[in-house]
């Protein structure tokens, strides 16, 4: 649905941070965490993870470096630094506040809903 | 036992298809990085592409290790990773929010210096004919033509930057026009009391400047959904 395509998209880096919180991964694997956590009930267009990678290493909350390795190609793998940790902290607070609101909201329109 | 005739011809083929999904692979970064030439730096570019790159193949790598042909497993890993201008529309905007000192200045300039050569002509012509037009009153043929160069020049000068530089043709019709007006409305000053001068600098800033701007911008954002169209008609 277009909507979740939108509240999705402006959240994909408060995932990301989620997901880097717990190790240092690399783009692809960013994305399949995203996928296998969530159930696959976030299918975001894996190529709409970089333009967030950029942004989160901009802001100095994540630092890439390039990992080489003689059989592989070369990939850029991404750590959460102390400034992302309080950041994603923030962000879990701001999203719990949230999360709390709509449900109270939407579960007080059911209520009133007629059996 | 094994023909090696046939496994040379099967060794061929595959060949020939790792050749056609690297192509395909390539046509597609390029596309990813189309938005970012003339304004993201080269190295920032490289990076951007080989990260792409790495991801992509990972991804065809597991489409085939689900048992899908290479070409399939391609089409399927460029699928998920997305519409290629778009994402590089989104890194291009990610990358000026950072480097506010680093727009598109060279793009700006180039359609600034195409807007002002092809508005400049069109304001020349248009002026030339009105003059002429005037010094000869009868000269309905004149008159009428220099009404079409008035109504029409500034959509045809606004159409061709956008072809030439459909990046930031907008904003360089804009810069163009600006500079134009400001010549249009001193030179309608010095002619004054004859208010024909000033009349067609009002023109200009009535007609000409929303006209040609708009007229850029459509053309430009025609060219780049042709450009899409293109990529994805390759792609299907």
């Amino acid at each position: 649905m277009p909507e979740d395509r939108d509240l999705l998209r402006g959240n994909i880096p408060t995932l990301i941070l989620a997901v880097v919180s717990e190790a240092p991964l690399h783009g692809l694997a960013i994305a399949r965490e995203i996928n296998q956590r969530s159930n696959n009930a976030l299918q975001l267009k894996q190529g709409t993870l970089y333009p967030a990678l950029h942004a989160l290493e901009r802001d100095g909350w994540i630092t890439g470096a390039w990992e080489l390795s003689d059989s592989e190609r070369p990939r850029k793998i991404y750590t959460l630094t102390e400034a992302g940790k309080l950041e994603l902290e923030r962000r879990m607070e701001a999203w719990g506040k949230f999360a709390a609101a709509m449900d109270s909201v939407t579960r007080s329109r059911r209520r009133e809903q007629p059996a | 036992m094994n023909n090696p005739l046939k496994l040379s011809c099967i060794s061929n083929e595959l060949q020939a298809q790792q050749g056609q999904c690297d192509e395909r692979l390539e046509d597609y970064l390029d596309h990813l990085c189309a938005p970012l030439i003339g304004i993201v730096p080269y190295a920032e570019r490289r990076a951007f592409r080989l990260e792409a790159h790495t991801h992509i193949a990972g991804l065809i790598g597991e489409y085939q290790y689900q048992g899908q042909e290479l070409q399939a497993a391609t089409e399927s890993a460029l699928r998920e990773f997305g519409e290629p201008w778009k994402i590089g529309q989104a890194f291009l905007q990610e990358w000026c929010q950072g480097t506010p000192c680093l727009r598109p200045v060279g793009l700006i300039r180039k359609a600034t210096c195409v807007a002002f050569a092809l508005f400049g002509i069109a304001s020349m012509l248009t002026l030339l004919v009105l003059e002429q037009s005037l010094l000869a009153p009868h000269q309905d043929a004149l008159l009428l033509l220099s009404g079409m160069l008035a109504f029409f020049s500034p959509l045809l000068a606004g159409c061709l930057t956008g072809m030439a530089t459909p990046a930031q043709a907008e904003r360089g019709v804009r810069n163009a026009m600006l500079l134009l007006l400001l010549h249009s409305f001193t030179t309608g000053l010095l002619l004054l009391p004859k208010v024909e001068g000033l009349a067609f600098a009002g023109w200009q800033l009535l007609f000409w400047l929303p006209g040609g701007r708009v007229s850029a911008s459509l053309t430009a954002a025609w060219l780049r959904h042709m450009r899409r169209q293109r990529f994805w008609q390759i792609a299907r």
